[in-house]
């Protein structure tokens, strides 16, 4: 596997599943995406789709009983070469308990969580947990960490940095204590920064203040970012390129630019319909796309998608996985509808 | 923090006065006294007792007078001279009566707890750790078992085995032959081989109900997200183990170490019986059919002061713990 020259981390065809008592859960069903260097890819779905998993795949955290059971996960690090030059790891097939897998976590790859309010132990100041990641991973002292901390808290806009290095969780806002995780996050100066649904705990006008942020410290730290959301609004404000994610496989990808104004899958038409929009009629009732997800331990035959499109065609989506098309510019996506004359 | 422990201890010395009031009123409400008792065993053993001898010597012990002013005296000769009164039925002051098996009863408990938690938090995480495997559910029977077998009746069975297999005799805290001797190295080694049934009698339910309650608070806290979070950080394993979820989960642990405190000197009567310990238990027992007010009003005061301060150790020791406690303690 080779990764080309632009490409910091290429996912393909992984899938993990959850044994359960109830049955077989296919978390991730083949999700191919890949995240160039220095550029925000969006991954955008509803709750269930499979994105944290995803994310957490690559740091190699799914939760218990989760695993890895196909598929590839090539990432560009430096991480195990004594001359710091840089090769491919598959880090779903290293084991998660390696050395090689901890240095790693947030020494290459660092995650901010959705939910600020339990992302900290109450135990310990921020200020101590923070200053962890860099005592974990680069060669400082106490003292050191201690400064680097404060600076990254007065970098992402937490006044008082010094004083509040050395408070508790719950002493800070649920805005507060989510800086000082993209903080935590971008002490170790990642390669990848996956963000996890930062915002969708937060109120709009912190969301708003959060993803400012975000922007400024993308141009300051160079990070490749993996932004998930179930928000297009976000998505269309912050990424360059979206996958979009539906029941454990990615049906469409593209650059942002594309995916908006040139939608190919029915479901990402459906979820661009289903925007509010401000100019319309008071009357005009929230579009809403028809059904419901699937039962997580059911297997949809054909492409999953089709008990809920509008444009299903009779004897083909139910019976045959769809095709992946290509459209050009690297946008494609996995649908019937079009045949393959491009 | 420090108007927390301030306000904590006010309300605690206010706790121990009324409490020493109740214990005394308590004692005083049944009917009769030691006087009577006194009489009563007299008469049983065929002597003449007249009402006035009686009288005479209830007017000696000082039981006639009314009883605050006896509460006052008693009260006052504790916090003054740390007199506790003077035992009726051991004609000693209680001090020199419970001395001795105040601190034996002390020392055993101190190291019972003390091994009982030592061995029983390392338990309770491995427990968590592995959930589901043999080791896990092999503590987990032996917990059960100790959590419900009565403690007299292990120390019956644990007597039998060493009487019968091992051919030792195991009760008591000497042997008979350093009965009365002076300490000595072979006295403690003999102590020491006494020593250790009624430490593993006294400390087995303890440490079982531990390893419960440090197992389930572990399966609590090592899903939480910041476990996950610090596991993110490339935190080594065995390091965030006991960094985070330890440290959330001995909360309920340290919480209820306070409360040992009381059990520290009660023991227990029975299996202080079965295994003739100089425990303080049994004598407790004679002092209350005795009336034996002064010796029995001690022991209970001594057990509730303890029940007291130790849950005033334990919300301390909280406040020092968790960071949320000393603000909401502190700040208001």
């Amino acid at each position: 596997m080779q990764l080309n020259p632009d490409e910091l981390i290429r996912i393909s065809n992984l899938k993990v599943t959850f044994p359960l008592d109830e049955g077989t859960v296919r978390a991730l069903d083949g999700v191919n995406l890949s995240i160039k260097r220095g550029k925000v890819l969006g991954v955008v779905g509803e709750s269930g789709c499979g994105k944290s998993i995803t994310a957490r795949s690559i740091l190699r955290i799914i939760p218990d009983p989760g695993k890895i059971d196909e598929g590839e996960i090539w990432l560009r690090t430096t991480v195990g070469s004594s001359d710091g030059s840089e090769r491919m790891v598959d880090l779903a097939r290293i084991d998660p308990n390696s050395e090689m897998m901890r240095q790693i976590r947030w020494g290459e790859v660092a995650m901010v969580f959705q939910e600020p309010m339990t992302s900290f132990s109450a135990y310990h100041t921020l200020g101590d947990q923070i200053s962890e990641a860099l005592l974990t991973h680069r060669h400082v002292s106490k003292r050191e960490a201690r400064q680097r901390t404060i600076e990254m808290l007065e970098r992402v806009g937490i006044p008082n940095a010094s004083t509040r290095v050395n408070q508790y969780p719950h002493e800070f806002s649920g805005g507060m204590r989510q800086r000082a995780m993209i903080a935590m996050a971008l002490i170790c100066n990642p390669s990848l920064l996956i963000a996890d649904e930062p915002t969708t705990s937060l109120d709009v006008t912190i969301q708003a203040q959060m993803l400012e942020l975000m922007q400024n410290l993308r141009q300051d730290f160079g990070s490749s970012i993996m932004f998930i959301t179930h928000n297009l609004g976000v998505i269309a404000q912050i990424a360059d390129e979206v996958s979009i994610m539906y029941l454990g496989k990615v049906v469409e990808h593209g650059r942002v630019g594309d995916i908006f104004n040139d939608p190919k899958h029915p479901y990402t038409i459906d979820l661009l319909n289903a925007i509010p929009k401000i100019a319309g009629q008071r009357k005009d009732r929230l579009v809403a796309i028809e059904g419901n997800i699937p039962s997580p331990f059911e297997r949809v035959p054909g492409c999953p998608f089709h008990p809920r499109c509008s444009r299903m065609i009779e004897g083909l989506c139910e019976t045959q996985a769809p095709p992946e098309i290509e459209f050009g510019n690297g946008h494609f996506a996995v649908c019937h509808l079009y045949p393959k004359i491009i | 923090m420090a108007r927390f422990i301030f306000q904590r201890t006010l309300t605690m010395l206010l706790m121990l006065f009324l409490l020493s009031l109740v214990v005394f009123l308590v004692l005083e409400l049944p009917p009769g006294d030691f006087a009577e008792r006194y009489v009563h065993d007299l008469r049983q053993s065929g002597a003449q007792v007249t009402a006035e001898q009686v009288q005479l010597y209830r007017h000696m012990l000082g039981l006639d007078r009314p009883w605050y002013l006896r509460y006052l005296n008693w009260m006052s000769g504790i916090l003054t001279r740390f007199d506790f009164g003077w035992s009726l039925t051991y004609r000693m002051p209680v001090t020199q009566v419970i001395g001795d098996r105040l601190v034996f009863t002390v020392l055993l408990s101190v190291v019972t707890i003390a091994l009982s938690y030592i061995i029983a938090i390392p338990l309770g995480i491995f427990s968590a750790m592995r959930q589901y495997s043999i080791g896990d559910y092999t503590f987990t029977v032996l917990g059960y078992l100790g959590m419900a077998t009565p403690a007299f009746l292990f120390a019956l069975i644990l007597l039998y085995i060493s009487v019968i297999y091992f051919n030792t005799s195991a009760g008591g805290i000497f042997s008979v032959e350093f009965q009365n001797q002076p300490w000595s190295w072979a006295k403690l080694v003999d102590f020491l081989k006494h020593m250790w049934m009624p430490v593993v009698v006294l400390g087995t339910s303890g440490a079982a109900s531990t390893i419960r309650t440090m197992r389930a608070t572990m399966l609590d806290e090592k899903n939480q997200l910041y476990v996950t979070v610090a596991r993110a950080k490339g935190v080594p394993e065995r390091k965030l183990i006991w960094k985070y979820p330890v440290r959330a989960a001995l909360n309920p642990v340290v919480s209820t170490i306070g409360w040992e405190l009381a059990t520290i000197v009660s023991g227990s009567p029975i299996t202080a019986t079965v295994l003739s310990l100089p425990d303080i238990g049994p004598m407790f027992l004679k002092a209350l059919l005795n009336q034996d007010i002064y010796l029995s009003g001690t022991i209970l005061l001594i057990y509730s002061a303890l029940t007291i301060i130790g849950t005033f150790l334990s919300d301390i020791l909280l406040a020092v713990l968790d960071p949320r406690i000393r603000l909401t303690g502190g700040t208001q």
